[in-house]
């Protein structure tokens, strides 16, 4: 039920960026040469090698898509295939405006996939709550139609519940739909990619299809930077990361977002004042303030029972935190410690938080309660 | 650009706008009503009560907070609400020096010993009026009559009893539906007002502040618990109405039910722990030697609310740990 799933409401503050069109920083195009000629009839294996020589990322994982498709078509034919244009985070419309101004491309790109792979069914998935944008979102492209995911951030994690959750289908993200179709098209080799350039420091905010490789700074200045940042982030506004050098941090196909942005300074800081609004949000339904609380205290042999195992990392607790509290860090450490004592090589002495154990406890009371009913 | 100024920080890079001091106003914005009420019951002296305490309040945490060795932060306006909220669960008549020894008990010794706003266990209204009911159990449980404008400064002797008590004596107290609803009966200045309570629950449930489950199952239980062993045979007015208004029940499970820091933090845990107190507070209203038992439930049931967090959390645990189990052996 995604009208009553866990999770927040977020201001997109897509606009007027979504509306307006896609800048090109200046570059050089690349080509290469297709050994197919008969672009229509492509197979799965003919697709993905035009896909490795034009280096195309699929910007969702980082991962080439030519092993994508590899993959998707050696476990045999997927129901159907979704182009992710979800862009669930707020700022972001790097992946949306490829509906809105490069539909042809999009609609392309997706068709050569399903044609390949012999696969009917096909959509473009979007988030359905963007209720503050001027541009409308067109339901169709081409004959492909647009599944709208409705409910709370985060939406992308709902992806697989499109025509069902026990279907497999082949999820790929939009821009590298694009790219592919470029190549097939054109011979054009991916050496840009889609960026959205934003925050409360650049003074023209816009989506830009920058040159992979370009460094942080430059996409900043290529968008007039009014305000010096407190704060540089790339790839999402709710899960992207921090970097502290954008002179040097070049980007990468799967960086979607340079944001920037100037931060109040910190006035209070508050203890935890257990308003539980954390645990109201988790889409994991998991309890972040006490897991916050335990590592803070360094009770980390408790820590497995509130299953940090399970965290998305959407970012949602820390979002809605009235204190402002670091609770996404907190439930990450955790994490990323269960899974460490948890591991089959972990050390023995570390073994009692092995989570195997307590189903087969659960499993023996269970049977003498039965046992002794029975007698 | 400058990059001097860029720092390492951790995601989400955006923050909801509604922070811990706007909860806190909320609760303040909700607790104005009951102050204009009991102004126009009593006169100036309950607003100057609740100027008292609120000053009190303040600068204790502030001088605790130095004392600790802490930055003092003046967007904390938990003092705030439980300097307002302490006046109200006493008489209007109160002595100014005994709602300030309870707002002093409140901070100093409820609250900053364990580490301020947000750590401590026990709810500190309820522990400041259970210390005062202890001290000074003459002064706290007498009344004066509503409508009679009180003198400012002066020590008043209030002679009083609540229907509270009166039920509690076996007698039967001569009032009428209306006068049970607007609170025109002898009482604690914030407590008798039901409809305007009502209302301030409703505006905080709105803005998400208190939560349905503790405080509907307090009040379920409170109810069941007269309904099922009713110690009064009233004749006109219904026996519930008598008995919520009567005491400070609503107040309680309104504000000291719902304290963030003390109460439960899961949805069942909550519900489990309203239930808890409605039912002692009855007990302690029948068998107690207060009419009044909020305030002791409240703090009995503080007891036992980290226990229930961690012990409802380790159910889950244990119920998805046996999900997963039965998946597997389904898929195999």
């Amino acid at each position: 039920m995604p009208l009553f799933s866990k999770g927040i409401i977020l201001d997109q503050r897509k606009e007027p960026i979504l509306g307006s069109a896609i800048l090109e920083y200046p570059a050089q195009a690349q080509y290469f040469e297709n050994p197919y000629s008969d672009m229509e009839a492509l197979t799965i294996e003919q697709l993905a090698e035009i896909a490795r020589l034009a280096n195309i990322i699929d910007e969702r994982e980082g991962k080439p898509l030519a092993d994508k498709l590899m993959f998707a078509s050696t476990r045999g034919r997927p129901y159907g295939i979704i182009a992710d244009a979800v862009d669930d985070e707020p700022y972001i419309s790097s992946q949306l405006c490829l509906i809105i101004h490069k539909r042809e491309l999009v609609a392309d790109g997706l068709l050569l996939c399903a044609r390949a792979l012999g696969v009917k069914n096909t959509c473009i998935a979007v988030y359905k709550n963007l209720y503050d944008l001027s541009v409308r979102i067109p339901s169709t492209v081409g004959d492909i139609k647009i599944e709208k995911i409705q409910g709370k951030y985060p939406a992308e994690t709902r992806l697989d519940t499109i025509w069902g959750k026990s279907r497999r289908k082949l999820i790929i993200g939009i821009g590298a739909l694009v790219h592919l179709a470029r190549a097939v098209r054109e011979n054009r080799m991916q050496t840009t990619c889609f960026v959205t350039v934003a925050g409360n420091c650049v003074s023209k905010p816009a989506n830009v299809e920058l040159p992979i490789g370009t460094t942080v700074a430059d996409a900043l200045d290529f968008c007039n930077l009014g305000l010096d940042p407190t704060r540089v982030a790339v790839g999402g506004s709710m899960t992207g990361k921090s970097i502290t050098d954008p002179a040097n941090y070049k980007l990468l196909p799967s960086s979607r977002s340079v944001l920037a942005f100037e931060d109040k300074t910190e006035l209070h800081t508050f203890n935890c004042i257990g308003c539980s609004r954390c645990l109201g949000v988790c889409p994991q339904k998991l309890n972040p303030a006490l897991i916050y609380k335990y590592m803070s205290a360094g009770m980390l042999d408790e820590i497995k029972f509130l299953d940090p195992t399970r965290c998305d990392e959407c970012g949602t607790c820390s979002y809605t935190c009235p204190c402002e509290l670091d609770l996404l860090v907190a439930v990450s450490r955790a994490k990323t410690y269960v899974l460490k004592n948890t591991a089959p090589d972990a050390p023995e002495e570390h073994k009692i938080l092995n989570l195997g154990k307590f189903p087969e406890i659960i499993k023996q009371i269970f049977s003498k309660f039965k046992k002794s009913k029975g007698e | 650009m400058n990059i001097s100024r860029i720092q390492k920080k951790s995601p989400p890079h955006i923050r909801s706008s509604r922070t811990a001091p706007l909860i806190m106003l909320d609760v303040i914005v909700a607790l104005i009503p009951l102050y204009i009420m009991a102004y126009l019951y009593y006169g100036f002296r309950p607003v100057f009560l609740g100027v008292t305490g609120i000053v009190t309040c303040l600068i204790s945490s502030w001088i605790c907070s130095l004392i600790s060795a802490k930055k003092i932060n003046f967007y904390d306006f938990s003092p705030i609400v439980t300097g307002m909220l302490i006046p109200l669960l006493l008489p209007a008549s109160i002595d100014y020096s005994i709602a300030v020894c309870a707002c002093l008990f409140a901070v100093v010794v409820v609250k900053y010993p364990f580490g301020g706003s947000g750590c401590n266990f026990f709810n500190p209204t309820a522990a400041a009026i259970a210390f005062a009911a202890f001290c000074w159990p003459s002064k706290i449980f007498s009344y004066t009559q509503p409508l009679e404008k009180l003198p400012l400064f002066e020590n008043i002797t209030a002679t009083v009893q609540s229907p509270a008590y009166l039920i509690k004596d076996g007698a039967l107290p001569n009032l009428d539906t209306t006068d049970l609803l607007l609170g025109n009966f002898a009482g604690p200045m914030g407590a008798p007002y039901i409809l305007v309570l009502i209302a301030c629950f409703l505006f905080l449930l709105f803005r998400r502040v208190v939560s349905l489950g503790s405080t509907l199952s307090f009040f379920a239980a409170a109810a069941l618990m007269f309904t099922l062993f009713p110690r009064i045979s009233s004749g006109d007015i219904p026996t519930l109405l008598l008995e919520f208004s009567s005491g400070s029940i609503v107040l309680g499970g309104i504000f000291l039910v719902n304290d963030p820091a003390t109460a439960p933090k899961r949805n069942v845990p909550k519900f489990v722990y309203g239930f808890f107190i409605g039912i002692v507070t009855v007990l302690f209203r029948y068998y107690g030697g207060f009419e009044q038992g909020v305030m002791f439930a409240v703090l009995l049931a503080n007891i036992f609310s980290p226990t229930l967090d961690i012990l409802y959390e380790k159910l889950i645990y244990y119920v998805r740990r046996v999900r997963i189990v039965k998946e597997n052996e389904i898929s195999q």
